[in-house]
């Protein structure tokens, strides 16, 4: 079920329409894409599949971003994770930072952006990558 | 007790005769709030939150030989209650405002990225490229319209610091210098290497002298012109940044509206600048004040208090 050798990437946003763009921008990407409305299914597909790295929005129902960041991070200390939100309140964007997050991008983002960076993260060319 | 041989309640007034210095006299408004009389001079109005303190006035009667106090409570009371309940209004607008605003983000990103994604797969020379860039466009500027909002509706916290205004302006100089030089306007700075650091956050600031600052520009585009910046010590307890313009100054008709939000006179504008920045100064302690004539110019004076020295 689990297979090592395959590139798998979490998607977590309440928004289905965001799951689904960023689904569609990975299409052919090679990777394998799996998407968490909230924190219990995220923490659960994180458990369960193992993902190399996590996009993952400040704002959800129930469990924060920042929570479920550190759930993930306390889980699976090597998962990439890429914060998403529309406040750019720079104070949780810190704190995300600081809990380990690789990067904050900014709703409304260009998704050929958002696309190439996570390419330059997953071959662990870039580690920085603020996308405004 | 003191005696209430002659209490009025009128509108907006009570009157105590007999006001001898003895121990606390309360009574009960007609609005339900406990007043407390609590000297000859003041009184206390005691509510769950708040102690406000209101000053009387005494008079003299004919009838009366000693002096009664005139309290003038109601007013007062009722100005401040409905500035207290304003301003909860307008922070709860604040919130839902900011919050409505998010949201409506998320699904700007949805359409972007569908957007690009179906302009990408059109081929190149595809005319309907065009009417895809047209719609990236302008969801650009919606984003930049949110934003411009959400700072109105919920400004960030201020990360006040030690700073100097001088470091301020020479901060900000770069840019607004491409944006003078593009206007023909020349910019002149004269500022006191004398004045002393003092708290505030540099970013806010920042913001409040690049919105007057355009605003300067953009009334001298036609003309050209000079944008003079200085900083000065305002001997008032504050220290003061002056921007002042050789524009076209500002109608007498909308200087009442200045500082109120969505009330521009530019092609483009949003008509915010002034008023977050107003929110900005009185945030920090400090007030703005304008001196305009028209065909001649304008100066903002940026006021900001110096009792938070840094030494």
């Amino acid at each position: 079920m689990n297979n090592d050798s395959e590139t798998k990437i979490l998607i977590i946003d309440d928004q289905e329409g965001i799951r689904q763009l960023l689904r569609e921008v990975f299409k052919d990407s090679g990777y394998s894409i799996f998407t968490a409305a909230n924190g219990k299914e995220a923490l659960e597909i994180a458990s369960s599949e193992k993902p190399q790295l996590a996009m993952l929005d400040m704002k959800l129902p129930g469990m924060t971003g920042i929570q479920i960041l550190e759930q993930l991070k306390k889980t699976n200390p090597d998962l990439k994770v890429i914060m998403m939100t529309a406040y750019g309140d720079a104070q949780t964007v810190n704190k995300a930072i600081g809990l380990g997050a690789i990067c904050c991008m900014f709703k409304p983002f260009d998704i050929f952006e958002v696309k190439s960076r996570v390419n330059e993260i997953l071959l662990e060319r870039q580690h920085d990558c603020c996308l405004s | 007790m003191w005696e209430e041989r002659e209490a009025v309640m009128r509108r907006s007034s009570k009157i105590v005769s007999n006001p001898k210095p003895q121990p606390d006299y309360s009574f009960i408004t007609d609005k339900g709030h406990k007043v407390i009389i609590t000297s000859q001079d003041s009184i206390t109005l005691n509510e769950t939150v708040s102690t406000y303190k209101v000053e009387t006035t005494r008079i003299k009667s004919s009838e009366e030989p000693q002096q009664a106090v005139v309290i003038n409570i109601e007013e007062d009371w009722c100005q401040k209650d409905s500035q207290r309940q304003c301003m909860e209004k307008l922070s709860l607008a604040g919130e839902i405002a900011a919050g409505t605003l998010h949201e409506i983000k998320n699904p700007l990103t949805s359409i972007q990225g569908f957007v690009q994604l179906i302009e990408n797969s059109f081929d190149e020379n595809d005319s309907r490229r065009h009417y895809t860039r047209i719609i990236t466009g302008e969801i650009e500027r919606l984003n930049r319209l949110l934003t411009s909002f959400m700072v109105f509706a919920k400004p960030h916290p201020a990360k006040v610091d030690s700073n100097s205004i001088n470091v301020l302006i020479e901060d900000v100089f770069p840019l607004i210098e491409s944006k003078a030089s593009m206007n023909s306007v020349a910019i002149v700075k004269e500022l006191d290497n004398t004045l002393p650091d003092i708290m505030f956050d540099k970013e806010q600031l920042k913001q409040v002298i690049i919105n007057i600052s355009n605003n300067a520009i953009d009334a001298m585009e036609d003309s050209g012109g000079k944008l003079y910046i200085k900083t000065s010590d305002g001997n008032n307890g504050y220290l003061k940044i002056d921007i002042q313009d050789t524009g076209k100054g500002i109608q007498p008709s909308l200087i009442p509206n200045l500082f109120k939000p969505f009330n521009s006179t530019k092609k483009d504008g949003l008509g915010l600048g002034l008023s977050i920045s107003k929110r900005i100064m009185e945030s920090h302690s400090g007030y703005i004040k304008v001196d305009t004539k028209p065909g001649e110019g304008t100066r903002f004076q940026v006021f900001l208090p110096k009792n938070k020295v840094v030494t």
